[in-house]
């Protein structure tokens, strides 16, 4: 079968016997490598909240990684986790939201961490450059 | 865009919070910032006994000695305002070394080093107080006969004691006064200017004796020239034609029967003129023409029995000094001047009439190129001095003080110095823009600061990069410094891109108006005015949006006769046009919403005209300027928004007038005015505020630390007066007579609507006085006053905000133009006044704001203190919010917040005016620049100071020494070892790849 053609032939003899469970194996090894950088972001979350919320050139850095690197991640998560053309029925998409899902933990953390920091225009006081001095209709000038 | 304005407005917080102080280094002193001491219009001078030292006295009340070898400074004092209206007199005694003077209600003795010795108390600090020297009598002390309305007082000088005081005889309380004192008996000639009648009263002792008073009554009236001599008394008549003479004779004194001569019988050499002086001698009388066409003095001789003689005529005088005595003899010093400046002192024994001295002297050295008419010379005051010659013969040296504030001290045919003291009695001020570089920029060419080559700009930036680097010698640090004089732009006649370069144009109350450049303070040009022509005000004009035309002044002479409106190029001094006004102006109302006309701005005046007698139910007449159709139909524009306020004929009114309808068309050429409102306030105003009707306001919100924001209250027709018991009222009650309760002395604060003449909100402080200085910026007023109970002054500081109820929407402010409404007065705003008082160390008489283009950067207040400086205090300190806690959250922090203190910091390092005293502040003048960090501070006193400010440092430009050659080293360098290191790796990656 394709299989088989596909095999190298002195490779056959080892590799059918796990032939059974590589469906499952490699379903566990998707949802593995979805995981695998949960710690990493929770050791990012954890620099950038030890770092506090001083503006400073460090923290500056470590925001824009902090916001860029999910971004980025969830932009390619389409190559980690290409679609199998051999194995059709090996589900990509759930580990690859799930994927997603812990980039966009750090993301979350980011952008509260930058509204800490005060740097989102979330308040109506961001907001005050739109807003035009009135005019006043009467002047009154002084003779004393 | 928002991100960026946060980011920056942080890191300018930031900034703030880190450097408070406007510190700056040693080296860095007279970079930007100069100063100009001066001394004052000489009023009078005496030569020091022994020292080479000239002491005198001004009309800027100044007492003084200046070096004779340079005409430097050697000390001087001011013993009053320094406004220039106090009448002074001083009196040197060489034989106690003591300088006695009498100005602003106070007798003062210096020695000639400067210490006061003794201070006394005048009846009155407004009239003239006549000093008389009581020559040594046998107990040898030498004593000063006082004369001031109508009494006199006899002090020892040596001590100041008391000896005698005679009641105040009301036949002596007359303007012009002479006394004469002979052997113990004390004879005083007392007359009103233009009246003939005069009395003259005869104290047979001056220490306890009694006084005989005798009224004179003489066939013409007198002028306010009277002398007195050894014994005898002249006074010339209101038309200057005669002269009266009265001698006192015979045991007791007596005087002898008036006798008045006309001097064209007496010295019919000397011709007939309006301006004629009378000064004395030890023998008798010198007139002299202070009038430069028709000059000439006639030195007369008083015989006994009252008659006078001619001693002898000298042709060509126009100025006389008091006598002096050289060896044995008596003389007087006769000053002829020249049209071009070139003077002939003549000196002449006044016994004899023997010219002993006939010396010429060159004209003062002057720098000014002068627009107009040439100033007429006239001496104002000579005062002859000897000195021993090398061949041990004496010589005569002269101090001569000008009408146009040039001081000159002449002595064998040489001007030794010159002191040009015109400066000191600057009254208006207004910056212009400097011509643009290559256009009409010859109008101040010649001017130009040096030109530099290319070498000398690379060896500054070398320098300055071995002095960061801390490599160089004592030597460089001293060429680095000088090179950076030489190679700044600051002099340059031109307008610079930051506009730090301005026109300086000052108006002095003796009628000369000055171009000065801020760089320095040199004059580029300067014009005269005649006394009967002194224009009063300074105002701006017409100013262009292009760089072709020149900016215009306005200058308005307001009292009348000869009130005048004149409007002159700025950057020439040329008079463009001048109208005569045939009414006198009491109140000039510029109007801040300027006319249009094609590229220039037109700035319109309302004048409101002096008015003999005002009660209540008078409209004041108010007339346009110009009176153009254009200017015309822009206030009739403006007619529906148009107000002007004033100060009623009571005390503590207020009165506000709008104009009538149809006032425009009115054919009598003044403006039909409506009063509509009035206000009476219970007590005397102690003073006003209101803000700059031009201030820029970038927002119209205030962001709290919680981000929640408040919506300022920016009303611009917003007066605040400051009312209580006037100031100088006695603490105690007049009637009842007890001191009372320090608590019932109150000052109370009222915020007025200007438009409508509502009351916005009063606020009272018991136990407090004035006087009140106020000052108003935005929405934050600030008042000082003195508190009775803790005898300090207090700070209190009021922010006021829009208490409406509103909801901001984001959404609103993007996509609704309409979401701004204009704000009407008529239409009333909750006011929330947010108020909290702070004790002050520095004790102000006046208080102006920093002002930058834009409004952006944080405002400083600047006050002038009664040490006569300028301190610069942040408005953080004064911020009413400031938390009474023990620690501030990070919040407040962040929003710039202090924590309360009672009372404000007073730091050395903030005084704008740096370690100089601008003796007698009259004024300040702030001028943004087009940096917004920065702006222009201009204080004029009798000393002048200029300095550049940057209340939040200069975070939008690199300084002026910023060292280029370093930071381009440093990139050169970092790019050269990039490259290197690219190379290198490269190398070595492909000898690993090949192992």
């Amino acid at each position: 079968d394709a299989s088989i053609a596909k095999d190298p032939i002195c490779m056959i003899s080892s590799s059918k016997p796990r032939d059974r469970n590589t469906l499952a194996r490699k379903q566990s090894a998707l949802f593995a490598k979805a995981t695998a950088p949960l710690k990493q972001v929770g050791m990012m979350c954890f620099m950038a909240w030890m770092f506090g919320n001083t503006i400073q050139i460090f923290s500056i850095f470590m925001m824009f990684n902090l916001i860029a690197a999910p971004i980025s991640a969830i932009m390619s998560s389409g190559d980690v986790f290409p679609r199998d053309e051999e194995w059709k029925q090996l589900d990509v998409l759930t580990p690859r939201l799930l994927y997603c899902l812990v980039h966009s933990g750090q993301l979350i953390f980011g952008l509260y961490k930058l509204s800490a920091m005060r740097l989102l225009p979330s308040a109506s006081s961001d907001f005050i450059s739109t807003m035009p001095v009135p005019s006043v209709l009467e002047h009154a000038y002084p003779a004393l | 865009m928002i991100f960026t304005i946060r980011t920056f407005l942080l890191a300018l917080s930031a900034l703030a919070l880190a450097h408070e102080a406007a510190a700056m280094f040693e080296d860095q002193a007279g970079t930007y910032d100069w100063y100009k001491q001066h001394v004052g219009f000489t009023a009078s001078a005496s030569f020091h006994p022994s020292k080479p030292r000239v002491c005198i006295s001004t009309a800027q009340a100044v007492v003084g000695c200046l070096n004779l070898r340079d005409g430097s400074i050697a000390w001087r004092k001011l013993l009053g305002s320094g406004n220039g209206d106090l009448p002074s007199s001083m009196l040197l005694l060489p034989q106690t070394q003591l300088l006695i003077t009498a100005v602003d209600g106070y007798l003062r003795a210096f020695d000639l080093e400067g210490h006061l010795k003794w201070q006394r108390r005048l009846p009155s600090s407004t009239n003239v107080a006549q000093l008389v020297e009581i020559p040594e009598s046998a107990d040898g002390a030498s004593k000063v006969l006082v004369l001031q309305n109508g009494g006199s007082q006899v002090f020892d000088a040596a001590e100041g004691t008391e000896l005698a005081k005679h009641g105040a005889l009301p036949q002596l309380d007359r303007s012009n006064v002479a006394a004469v004192v002979v052997g113990k008996t004390a004879a005083v000639l007392a007359h009103d200017a233009g009246s003939s009648e005069a009395s003259l009263a005869v104290l047979d002792d001056y220490i306890k004796g009694t006084a005989k008073v005798e009224t004179l009554v003489l066939p013409a009236g007198l002028s306010s020239e009277v002398a007195a001599s050894s014994s005898s008394f002249a006074a010339l008549t209101a038309d200057g034609a005669a002269l009266c003479v009265t001698s006192l004779e015979g045991e007791p004194l007596a005087p002898t029967p008036v006798r008045c001569k006309p001097l064209s019988e007496l010295a019919p050499e000397l011709p007939a003129s309006q301006s004629r002086k009378l000064s004395a001698t030890s023998s008798g009388f010198v007139v002299v023409n202070a009038d430069p066409a028709a000059p000439g003095a006639a030195l007369l001789k008083v015989e006994a029995g009252g008659d006078v003689s001619l001693l002898r005529h000298f042709p060509k005088a126009v100025g006389v000094s008091p006598e002096a005595r050289a060896e044995e003899e008596r003389v007087v010093g006769l000053l002829e001047v020249s049209g071009d400046g070139r003077m002939v002192l003549v000196v002449a024994s006044t016994a004899t009439g023997k010219t002993l001295q006939e010396e010429s002297y060159p004209a003062a050295p002057s720098h000014e190129r002068h627009v107009g008419q040439a100033p007429q010379l006239l001496p104002s005051g000579v005062q002859l001095g000897t000195f021993r010659k090398k061949d041990r013969s004496t010589g005569f040296r002269a101090l001569v003080s000008f009408n146009t504030g040039v001081t000159l001290f002449v002595q064998q045919g040489v001007v030794v110095w010159s002191r040009d003291e015109s400066l000191s009695a600057v009254k208006e001020t207004l910056f212009v823009d400097l011509p643009a570089r290559g256009v009409n920029g010859t109008a101040l060419e010649g001017t130009s600061g040096t030109q530099v080559d290319l070498n000398t700009r690379f060896r500054y930036q070398l320098l300055g990069a071995k002095i960061q680097l801390k490599l160089n010698t004592p030597a460089e640090a001293a060429e680095f410094t000088q090179l950076r004089g030489a190679l700044s732009d600051k002099n340059l006649p031109v307008r610079d891109v930051n506009g730090f370069r301005k026109l300086l144009l000052a108006l002095t109350s003796t009628g000369k108006l000055s171009a000065l450049h801020n760089g320095d303070g040199r004059v580029l040009w300067s014009r005269f005015f005649s006394p009967d022509s002194t224009p009063t005000r300074l105002l701006p004009w017409r100013s262009y949006h292009d760089i072709q035309h020149p900016p215009q002044v306005l200058l308005l002479r307001e009292t009348q006769p000869g009130a005048y409106a004149a409007v002159l190029n700025a950057h020439t001094g040329e008079e463009l046009w001048r109208t005569p006004l045939s009414y006198g102006v009491a109140k000039v109302v510029p109007l801040h919403t300027p006319l249009h006309e094609g590229s220039a701005e037109q700035s319109l005046y309302l004048l409101v005209e002096q008015q003999q007698q005002q009660d209540v139910s008078s409209v004041p007449v108010v007339h346009l300027l110009p009176d153009t159709a254009a200017s015309r139909s822009h206030v009739a524009s403006l007619r529906r928004s148009l107000f002007f306020f004033m100060q009623g004929p009571e005390r503590g009114a207020l009165q506000g007038f709008s104009l009538a309808a149809g006032a425009e068309q009115d054919g009598s050429g003044a403006l039909a005015v409506v009063r509509v409102w009035e206000l009476a306030l219970p007590d005397s105003i102690l003073a006003t505020a209101a803000r700059d009707p031009t201030e820029p306001v970038q927002s119209s919100v205030k962001v709290l630390s919680d981000r929640t924001i408040k919506y300022k209250y920016l009303n611009p027709n917003l007066l605040v007066v400051a009312t209580g018991p006037a100031n100088g009222a006695p603490a105690v009650d007049p009637e009842s007579g007890d001191a009372g309760d320090v608590l019932s002395a109150e000052v109370t604060v009222h915020l007025v609507d200007t438009v409508t003449g509502r009351v916005l909100h009063r606020q009272s402080h018991a136990g407090a006085r004035g006087p009140v200085t106020a000052v108003m910026t935005e929405n934050a007023v600030v008042y000082f006053y003195r508190d009775l109970d803790s005898g300090r002054h207090v700070a209190t500081s009021m922010e006021l905000y829009d208490a409406t109820n509103r909801q901001f929407s984001v959404l609103d402010y993007l996509f609704n133009p309409n979401s701004t409404q204009p704000v009407s007065s008529f239409a009333t705003t909750p006011v929330e006044v947010i108020s909290q008082s702070f004790f002050s160390r520095v004790v102000p008489t006046a208080a102006a704001v920093t002002r930058t283009e834009q409004g952006i950067t944080a405002k400083q207040l600047l006050l002038v203190t009664n040490t006569d400086q300028v301190y610069a205090l942040g408005r953080r300190w004064v911020d009413p919010r400031r938390p009474k806690k023990q620690k501030l959250t990070q919040d407040e922090m962040e929003e710039g917040l202090l924590l309360y203190q009672d009372t404000l910091p007073l730091s050395p390092l903030s005084f704008a005016t740096l370690d100089k005293q601008v003796l007698g502040v009259r004024g300040t003048r702030v001028e943004p620049t087009r940096l917004e960090s920065t702006c222009l501070l201009f204080v004029h006193g009798v000393d002048v100071f200029f300095t550049r400010l940057a209340p939040a440092k200069g975070f939008d430009s690199l300084e002026d020494d910023f060292n280029y050659a370093l930071l381009v080293t440093l990139l050169a360098g970092l790019t050269v070892g990039a490259v290197l290191m690219h190379h290198m790796s490269k190398r070595t990656a492909l000898a690993q790849k090949w192992k």
